[in-house]
């Protein structure tokens, strides 16, 4: 089912990209940064929703009562959603559509995998996956036409982890696998939401993730086909675009000061000093 | 602050999920070899040695005592099997590596599991079984290469034979006077035995699997569902037949009838052909596709399908017996050994079954 709603689609929608374009390297681009062009309310919507929360978590009601019920979880539960309430802030609002892009992006991350097609059974996946009607679109999308997909892409094939040989070295360098731990540490870091109180658990748990994320994503690239690195870093810098063109990039927290902790009370949108 | 942590862990999940389902090298089906006496399986971490008369695996002497005959002796990220075995003139096996980050081609003493020589100088992938031709290996390659080795060394003999921009993962073949080898860039190159190129021959769409030689004729399938019959000494097609569905295993031949699966989506068919002009003798539809090759036996044509079954058909396509493993699937061609008929499945509870002529199961091997 999910196959043939998101990865059968998404793998279509790539292929023809790549029927026009000729190029699979610059269809996963152009692919990554439609789908990050699609998912973008989705994403503003779960930014503002997220920055609603933070205000609400900043202000000094808020505190209060996290201090004045510390020893009765069940009052101040209570109390949270009774803020929540006039403040007009659902708490599920910021984490609905991240629930919402969870489908899109792994079906669209499936898709890029199922394209690459690196054995001869993700390769009988792909052929069951492409539509008969799909060549009527263009001769280009035509089984014929399509297959092999060429995966030279600069100086990488796509279908492989990427490794460039440098002669003096004894082993080669992963280039992309780098820059994609790069670009993911600088969005993560770009895109981090200041916090009210920097030891809270939040806090600390999104320091983590600006570790965690690069590392994890370093060995993905390190060890998976080039052909994800190439989605991982457009997909980073277009998530750094969006969260830019919304505002919401904090150009101090990458390079290491303190971002000022701002406090948008949820009902005006009106921005105060914390 | 439950909320963010659910968030968190709901972004931890997607980070597992993803590492779960990544291009990973462990994704290809099993491959099945034999000398006659042994059976030897290609399944990812590990090539099996199994005895073919009880199922059991072979052991071999170490200075560790006595081990399973597996290669590598223990599981190693840096290597998976896929590819069938060769089993050289000289009883050693040659195999390929098809894990993503480590590409050597091996020769290895089946007595003690030893690497006899390591070739390391492709730089992709091996799916397809090597051919061994008097003193050299020849040796496609991921990377587009045919490799010529020297079975005693496993040095180069020459330079090694650009194929194709894109992977090699089938098998070359020969008859004795030519090597065929066939790409994904719709190629038939057929090499005389020093590597010179003889002729190439375009077809339609991508070929995935290696041609049938017999009688001084090609016969070989096409992705998009032609068989095609072409002059093993010109080159020249000589006829083609339109089926259903995509070919991706050899077409097998017997008397004057050719027989050949197809995949249509989930579903397949299964063609006997006239071999002298392509036309239709008898058809089967199947529920599950027919990705590996037909063998024919004796009287008996023998096939398997991807959803699990393994067939006995007459050579005038009245069905004689079948064998079914549910949930599982066949990728291989029905390897006949002796009276035994050896299959790989591929999601059953054990990796490898052995069924005697009938149809009868006569041993299952779980590779534990």
């Amino acid at each position: 089912m999910f196959d043939m709603l998101i990865v059968n689609p998404f793998t279509n929608a790539l292929l023809l990209i790549y029927a026009f374009i000729g190029n699979f390297g610059v269809s996963i681009i152009l692919f990554t940064i439609l789908i990050r062009l699609l998912t973008h309310p989705i994403m503003a919507q779960q930014i503002k929703s997220s920055a609603a929360m933070q205000a609400i978590m900043g202000s000094e009601e808020w505190q209060k009562i996290q201090e004045k019920y510390k020893n009765d979880k069940e009052k101040l539960a209570q109390e949270q959603m009774r803020i929540y309430s006039e403040k007009g802030v659902s708490p599920f609002s910021s984490c609905l559509p991240t629930l919402i892009q969870f489908p899109i992006l792994i079906g669209f991350y499936q898709s890029i995998v199922r394209a690459i097609g690196v054995t001869p059974l993700q390769l009988l996946q792909l052929v069951r996956s492409i539509y008969p009607g799909l060549e009527n679109i263009t001769p280009a999308a035509s089984l014929g036409n399509l297959l092999p997909i060429d995966s030279k892409f600069l100086w990488m094939n796509l279908g492989m982890p990427d490794s460039v040989a440098v002669p003096f070295l004894p082993f080669g360098i992963p280039v992309l696998a780098i820059i994609v731990g790069l670009t993911t540490f600088i969005q993560t870091k770009l895109t981090m939401p200041p916090s009210a109180n920097p030891n809270d658990q939040s806090a600390q748990m999104n320091k983590m993730m600006g570790l965690y994320m690069p590392a994890l994503l370093f060995y993905f690239s390190l060890n998976f086909a080039s052909g994800l690195a190439v989605y991982f870093i457009t997909s980073n810098l277009a998530g750094i675009a969006q969260y830019a063109a919304l505002g919401k990039v904090d150009w101090k927290n990458l390079f290491g000061g303190r971002s000022s902790t701002k406090v948008v009370d949820a009902k005006s949108r009106s921005v105060k000093k914390g | 602050m439950k909320l963010k942590m659910l968030k968190m862990l709901a972004v931890l999940g997607a980070m597992v999920f993803l590492t779960a389902c990544g291009s990973a090298p462990a994704t290809n089906w099993p491959a099945l070899s034999s000398d006659g006496e042994t059976v030897y399986l290609s399944n990812g971490s590990f090539i099996y040695a199994v005895d073919v008369d009880g199922g059991i695996e072979k052991t071999v002497n170490t200075a560790e005592g006595v081990l399973p005959a597996r290669f590598p002796q223990k599981a190693d990220g840096a290597m998976a099997f896929y590819a069938p075995v060769e089993i050289s003139p000289t009883g050693s096996i040659l195999v390929g590596n098809s894990a993503t980050k480590s590409h050597n081609f091996f020769n290895v003493d089946p007595a003690n599991g030893n690497i006899i020589w390591s070739f390391d100088q492709a730089k992709n992938t091996w799916f397809a079984k090597s051919l061994t031709i008097g003193e050299t290996v020849f040796a496609a390659s991921g990377d587009g290469n045919l490799y010529r080795l020297d079975l005693a060394t496993g040095s180069s003999v020459g330079e090694p034979i650009k194929i194709s921009d894109h992977s090699l993962w089938i098998s070359p073949v020969s008859d004795g006077s030519a090597i065929y080898v066939v790409n994904m860039d719709h190629q038939v190159v057929a090499l005389d035995l020093e590597g010179n190129e003889k002729w190439t021959t375009e077809l339609d769409t991508s070929i995935l699997s290696s041609p049938l030689v017999a009688d001084g004729k090609l016969y070989i399938g096409t992705l998009s569902g032609k068989l095609f019959s072409i002059d093993a000494a010109s080159g020249e097609i000589l006829w083609n037949s339109q089926l259903t569905g995509g070919i991706w295993g050899t077409p097998a031949l017997a008397g004057d009838a050719l027989y050949v699966g197809t995949v249509s989506g989930t579903a397949g068919k299964v063609y006997s052909l006239s071999a002298a002009n392509g036309a239709t003798i008898w058809t089967k539809d199947e529920e599950g596709s027919v990705v590996a090759s037909p063998v024919v036996h004796g009287e008996m044509v023998l096939y398997a399908t991807e959803a699990g079954k393994l067939q006995a058909m007459d050579a005038a396509g009245t069905p004689k017996w079948q064998a079914l493993i549910e949930n599982a699937h066949f990728y291989n061609a029905p390897l006949v050994v002796g009276e035994s008929i050896v299959m790989a499945p591929m999601n059953a509870e054990f990796v490898m079954v052995a069924y005697d002529l009938n149809g009868a199961q006569r041993w299952t091997f779980t590779g534990k």
